[in-house]
């Protein structure tokens, strides 16, 4: 899609640009939202004030072309003021080796089930990781520039990082096969 | 495509499945722009960012400076609290679901009940330019 153009036509007033740009950029707002562990409550309240912020800015945008950027860095700020506000710790960077069994999976996955254990095991993904692949995970997938904006990150360490916590992911995607193999 | 693009686009999938966008966020998106303050002269926060952050249970002061106006809040709970120099009339507290007026006396008003998130007052200037502050949230 044209942003600029649907920017400018927006900023006169067109619902149907509006919404053609909501479209484009709720996914990446709500997995920003998400990839710091905001409830569904807090999300919505920080994606809708990044909208509601767009809204106020609409005449005052400068680069046009950069608009992405722009949003997932205000919602960064939406986010982590949401998290002052309530008085949240910080998540802990590395999760604990836990004695409890992992949650129970079905016998067999089968296709259909086979998501289901993914979001499972992702969830059990070190802090960084999780963050860091719930903003990639944003459809349509965002570019590297505007991971960086919404995780403030230097754009060169993502590719990197991503790697390795696809990998980490891989390597407890299999553990958790190893155990239901054993079950 | 790479192998790790092709799983993180499995990931997507769950992500999509599992965590999808609610109907409602898109709703609210969508109406975000008829909140729009078209022709009002905007009042911008004066103090920092730090500003929009509450103390310890005090309530959250917050300055707005426009050509025109001045507007100081107050916001303790769901009270909104204000002392405006240089506009006339009432004034108007909105929040994204909700507007409600109140008259100035000497200066001061006060709205009661505003839900908590985000808030925006709007006065009328004494020359009838309408004026409205930045959104703040509290």
């Amino acid at each position: 899609m044209d942003i600029p153009a649907s920017l400018a036509a927006a900023a006169r007033g067109d619902q149907a640009a509006w919404d053609a740009l909501v479209r484009q950029f709720s996914g990446l707002l709500w997995s920003i939202a998400r990839a710091y562990r905001l409830s569904d409550a807090d999300a919505a309240d920080a994606v809708q004030c990044t909208w509601i912020k767009l809204v106020e800015h609409l005449d005052r945008i400068t680069e046009p072309e950069r608009l992405a950027g722009w949003l997932a860095t205000t919602a960064r700020h939406e986010c982590l003021q949401l998290i002052r506000r309530s008085g949240r710790l910080p998540e802990p960077a590395e999760i604990e080796d836990s004695a409890d069994p992992a949650p129970p999976v079905d016998h067999a996955l089968l296709v259909g089930e086979r998501d289901a254990a993914l979001w499972r095991v992702f969830e059990e993904l070190p802090d960084r990781c999780r963050r860091l692949l719930r903003v990639l995970m944003a459809s349509p997938p965002p570019a590297y520039t505007e991971v960086a904006a919404a995780l403030d990150m230097p754009v060169g360490s993502i590719g990197p990082i991503r790697q390795r916590c696809l990998n980490r992911l891989r390597a407890l995607v299999r553990g958790e096969q190893v155990l239901e193999e054993r079950s | 495509m790479s192998e790790d693009d092709d799983f993180l686009a499995e990931l997507r999938a769950a992500a999509n499945r599992y965590d999808p966008v609610p109907a409602g966020v898109l709703r609210d998106a969508s109406a975000a722009l008829a909140l729009r303050a078209l022709d009002a002269e905007l009042a911008e926060l004066v103090e920092g960012e730090a500003a929009l952050v509450r103390g310890d249970d005090g309530p959250l002061l917050l300055a707005f400076e426009s050509e025109r106006v001045t507007l100081n809040l107050e916001i303790s709970g769901d009270t909104v609290r204000g002392l405006v120099t240089g506009a006339v009339g009432e004034v108007v507290v909105e929040t994204p679901r909700s507007r409600r007026s109140a008259p100035v006396t000497d200066g001061w008003f006060t709205v009661t009940e505003v839900p908590s998130g985000l808030v925006r007052v709007q006065v009328t200037a004494a020359d009838g330019t309408v004026v409205v502050t930045q959104w703040a949230r509290f």
